[in-house]
């Protein structure tokens, strides 16, 4: 959810679209569309493939809002949008019967446009149990360490296996709550819990096998 | 990208709180090129379901105008099938028989005097009646006061008598003819 009044929009949102309206559908659009590819360039690191996927998304929720005249968003609208899209996903993988290598672009990769967001972000919050500076204007060297981390993270994600690196990219790149990430992918949510748990645990490790040669720098 | 990371929920599930946020930047969703939403909102919105026609009309103010108008040409078009079409006609082939007459609702035949004389005429000579013999024959047979106001011309006797001749006649006349009659008048 981008925020507290779109959460309160989205069943009117819905109910509109719903009942045909152009408007409403057209905001749908733009309030997920962006959430439902980056999720899948995440997952398939192609983005011609993630913006067919998306569009092969949208046109069946479409459809589907056919059947939704009544419907009643009750908050499983973002697990059951992005449920559509990974199924979307796994069937495209299945039809080319080979694995995408996940593309896990950190600021460095392919998504320059993310530097922007780098600034005033916290300092290197890796070596865990540190607050951070919120707020604190950082300093040139700051942003440059923590544009490493961050990007030594990104490369450490690529590193996990599938069922750990879907947790993380369902929750940090598709913003979702554990529990949604339950329904999404139909799992318990004390089994998405302990996977998260388990892959934090990986991370940390990754990055402090690496935090020697990278501090050296 | 910043907003991404705005619109992430609350963190009161996470885990490892300072990780996850590092983890929200370095997995922070990759932006589209161009515009995505407008594409796929272009290319779905024809697919939206049909209460959008309504919406459009109703924006334009042309809904209920519109909604009025139709069921004014549904009522026309039904009540034009029921009596046009549906309604066989008796001079084609499939139309109303003699079995069918009798489930026709009755119909009320007021004959003046000139088409009743007429009509059992016709009757009489169907018959191989001279009418105005056998008419004045049943009226003489049945009525010997007929016979001399006949003879006398004393039309209040004739006018005034007994009518069980004609009425008898025009029994006869009703059910034989009169529903082919009533086809007529």
């Amino acid at each position: 959810m981008p925020d507290g009044s779109l959460e309160s929009q989205l069943p009117q949102m819905l109910r509109l679209a719903a009942e045909g309206d152009a408007q409403a559908w057209r905001e749908l659009v733009d309030t997920y569309s962006g959430r439902v590819y980056g999720l899948l360039v995440r997952q398939c690191g192609d983005r011609d493939l993630a913006e067919e996927l998306t569009q092969a998304t949208f046109v069946k929720l479409v459809v589907k809002l056919r059947d939704m005249a009544g419907y009643e968003e009750r908050g499983r609208f973002d697990a059951w949008l992005f449920r559509m899209a990974i199924n979307e996903l796994r069937d495209e993988m299945r039809r080319r019967k080979r694995h995408a290598t996940p593309m896990d672009m950190g600021p460095a990769g392919g998504s320059r446009d993310e530097a922007s967001g780098w600034a005033g972000l916290e300092p290197n919050v890796l070596t865990l149990g540190s607050p951070g500076a919120s707020g604190k204007a950082r300093q040139p060297d700051e942003e440059v360490a923590r544009a490493e981390t961050v990007q030594q993270l990104a490369a450490a994600v690529a590193r996990l296996n599938e069922a750990d690196r879907e947790v993380l990219h369902l929750r940090h790149t598709a913003g979702l709550s554990f529990a949604e990430i339950a329904e999404t992918l139909d799992q318990p949510l004390g089994t998405v819990l302990a996977r998260a748990h388990r892959a934090l645990g990986k991370l940390r490790k990754i990055m402090e096998q690496n935090e020697p040669t990278e501090a050296g720098e | 990208m910043k907003h991404n990371h705005d619109h992430h929920h609350a963190r009161h599930d996470a885990i490892d709180p300072d990780l996850e946020r590092l983890l929200d930047e370095a997995l922070a969703s990759p932006r589209p090129e161009g515009d995505l939403a407008g594409r796929i909102a272009g290319m779905t919105e024809s697919r939206l379901p049909r209460g959008r026609r309504a919406d459009v009309l109703g924006r334009l103010g042309l809904g209920s105008a519109w909604r009025a108008a139709a069921a004014v040409a549904i009522v026309g078009l039904l009540g034009w099938v029921a009596v046009v079409v549906l309604t066989p006609d008796a001079d084609t082939p499939g139309g109303p028989g003699p079995s069918e007459w009798t489930t026709l609702p009755p119909q009320q035949v007021v004959l003046s005097e000139q088409e009743e004389r007429e009509l059992l005429a016709a009757f009489a000579a169907a018959e191989g009646l001279d009418f105005e013999a056998f008419w004045l024959d049943q009226r003489l047979a049945l009525h010997p006061d007929a016979a001399v106001a006949a003879e006398s011309g004393d039309d209040e006797l004739w006018t005034t008598g007994s009518h069980d001749p004609v009425d008898a006649l025009l029994d006869t006349f009703e059910a034989e003819w009169l529903g082919d009659a009533s086809q007529v008048f």
